[in-house]
């Protein structure tokens, strides 16, 4: 056993804890505070990083469901299915993936926030107008 | 051939053999989290205890073996699940190394934190290459809260095995 190592808890151990936090925390704030500015919600549809729908989530009046369909996207697993819905929020739902993860995410209808499935390369997140404008400029 | 050589190679392959029945242990335990990326990482609990039992060396030789023997038995060798943890095997050994020998003032804690986050960064990495993902950057700073918090965790139960390892074996 090398003993040059200690085992027990130094301030250093406990500098990179607080930094690591702060550092994450930091930037989970300054997120948040850009995605909550004013404009309509947008529910934008990304496959491997190209935006192939997006839908207004303010202006839609009825429930609404959106379907990826393989023969347009051969990467996909299966028909990816997203459920809109103006009460409970957005979804996706009877995935064909290995994991399921995505699933667990259950309806999300605020800014920020995003549904993220990697095997099938399919990012569902809601976005503000402006901060769309601010992307499509830069 | 002496004793002492073949101890440790019966030692080393039961440390791998531990590493890769707690891999499989953990994808068992759901988590409430529907963050991918999530985890416990009680397979780099076998990582440290081998780093502080014996070196470096062993440290990489059991971390390759076990992240390609979890590859050909469970996801399938170059299937992208094995991708990724090989890229996150990497990053996360390159700056356990370059702290372990370069900051000595840190103790296990610090190095089982750095570990964790490293490796986040190193899956993220793989995923954004992998998947052209690079929203998912946007995952960092929450894995990089729950590695924090699950580094320091394996890092006090792996303090219990080595000392308890100290104890059981005096000679190496």
């Amino acid at each position: 056993m090398k003993n040059n190592f200690s085992l027990k808890f130094n301030i250093f151990d406990i500098l990179i804890a607080i930094l690591a936090i702060l550092i994450s925390v930091s930037s989970i704030i300054i997120v948040n505070y850009k995605a909550n500015s004013n404009g309509d919600r947008i529910i934008n549809i990304q496959y491997q990083n190209t935006s192939i729908a997006k839908i207004n989530y303010d202006e839609l009046k009825e429930d609404m469901v959106y379907v990826i369909k393989k023969e347009d996207y051969p990467d996909l697993y299966g028909d990816f299915t997203v459920e809109i819905s103006i009460d409970k929020g957005v979804r996706v739902h009877n995935i064909t993936c290995p994991n399921h993860t995505c699933e667990k995410y259950g309806y999300i209808s605020k800014k920020g926030k995003s549904i993220v499935c990697i095997p099938n390369g399919v990012i569902v997140s809601i976005e503000s107008e402006s901060i769309d404008d601010v992307i499509s400029v830069g | 051939m002496n004793v002492s050589k073949t101890k440790k190679i019966t030692r080393l392959s039961m440390f791998l053999a531990l590493g890769i029945v707690l891999n499989i242990l953990e994808s068992m335990i759901p988590l409430p989290i529907p963050i991918p990326g999530v985890k416990l990482g009680l397979a780099n609990l076998m990582g440290l205890t081998v780093l502080y039992f014996y070196s470096p060396k062993e440290y990489l030789l059991i971390g390759f073996l076990r992240v390609f023997l979890v590859a050909l038995l469970r996801t399938g060798l170059g299937s992208p699940a094995s991708i990724l943890s090989f890229s996150g095997y990497i990053l996360s050994s390159i700056f356990v190394l370059i702290i372990y020998y370069f900051v000595k003032k840190i103790s296990i804690y610090g190095l089982s934190i750095s570990s964790a986050i490293f490796h986040s960064i190193g899956q993220i990495i793989g995923v954004i290459i992998l998947y052209s993902l690079p929203s998912m950057i946007n995952y960092l700073p929450i894995l990089m809260i729950s590695s924090t918090i699950s580094g320091i965790l394996i890092a006090y139960l792996s303090t219990i095995i080595l000392n308890l390892l100290n104890k059981a074996f005096l000679i190496k």
